[in-house]
């Protein structure tokens, strides 16, 4: 019996993959976001509102990847709104990875983008684990799904530079404390951006939209 | 269910390594997982299980030694395992912290003849 010694990383193969996605969108200036959820905590409806917002203040242009297991349902939505979006279906599994991605990189019209956001499946574990070459994870996290879902499903949030508390017009009718939330989420991750929005009402929305111009401004500047 | 995509990482890199070494069957397989990692360690057996049939590692075992969640405060130079997903400095409360352990996800070593 032979033993080796291997030490390697076993997702390197996506890491390597995420890298090179990496270099394509630093080529195209894309600043890129991963974003997170639960199934309908809202990650679409967001999305929406967020090219409302933009639009209106005739700034960032946003592109959309969507990531589902199936259907096209949410890239139509965002078609409908002239949007440039690209729909990748799964096909079962619970996670987008950096190939996948990198399989639709050359479909992007990059000239038409400031700011990417790849919509990942809705699912708060396995998508915390792989890289796609973003710049940076957010977190949709909607109060109807309870206020214990960060201490449940801490990767993703301890990964993510924002989290959006979505439906916070539906606060009333739940038990959960925002407070009791936002400490939460603070201890898993103390330099987290935490941001309440009702993206139903567009309350709070343009609160994130400065988040994310900014995110994207000093990315910019950095280069 | 991300297991599935760890163990097919793992059988590339398994099936890479035994070629190169002349192991035409493997009995073990050591791996390390960080706690940070969310890996449910019998989905991750299953899905070994699975993706191993008809590979040189048929029939192998997979050892998975867990590796708890560690850090080192940048106040005040404590080291502690952080309990239940809290940041914060055991002893003085402090956010400046900074992992040790706990990211891991690598093979050690696998054994075979």
């Amino acid at each position: 019996m032979t033993e080796v010694k291997v030490y390697r990383d076993i997702l390197k193969a996506n890491e390597v993959l995420a890298r090179q996605n990496r270099s394509f969108f630093d080529e195209q200036g894309l600043y890129v976001l991963n974003m997170l959820g639960s199934p309908g905590s809202g990650k679409t409806t967001l999305l929406e509102r967020t090219v409302e917002e933009c639009r209106s203040r005739s700034g960032l242009r946003i592109g959309v990847i969507e990531g589902d297991i199936e259907t096209s349902r949410d890239a139509e939505r965002l078609g409908k709104m002239d949007v440039p979006v690209i729909q990748i279906n799964t096909r079962g599994a619970c996670h987008l990875d950096a190939a996948l991605i990198g399989r639709v990189l050359d479909d992007l019209p990059a000239d038409q983008i400031d700011v990417l956001i790849i919509e990942n499946v809705g699912n708060l574990v396995c998508p915390a684990g792989f890289n796609l070459g973003e710049n940076g994870k957010m977190t949709v996290l909607s109060i109807t799904e309870g206020e214990d879902k960060p201490v449940k499903y801490p990767e993703a949030f301890r990964k993510s530079s924002a989290t959006v508390v979505n439906k916070t017009d539906l606060l009333e009718h739940t038990n959960v404390s925002l407070e009791v939330l936002e400490r939460d989420l603070h201890a898993i991750n103390p330099s987290l951006r935490v941001m309440p929005v009702s993206a139903r009402t567009a309350d709070g929305i343009p609160d994130w939209v400065n988040w994310l111009e900014s995110a994207a401004r000093d990315w910019r500047a950095a280069r | 269910m991300h297991e599935f995509s760890i163990a097919s990482g793992i059988m590339d890199i398994v099936a890479k390594t035994a070629d190169e070494n002349g192991i035409s069957r493997v009995a073990k397989v050591k791996i390390k997982v960080g706690e940070l990692r969310s890996v449910f360690a019998d989905s991750l057996l299953f899905a070994f299980k699975v993706c191993s049939e008809g590979t040189v590692a048929d029939g192998g075992v997979l050892e998975i030694e867990e590796v708890p969640t560690r850090c080192t405060c940048g106040s005040c130079g404590n080291e502690f395992r952080v309990e239940e997903f809290q940041f914060l400095c055991s002893s003085c409360g402090s956010a400046d912290i900074s992992i040790v352990s706990g990211e891991e996800l690598l093979i050690e070593s696998i054994e075979g003849e």
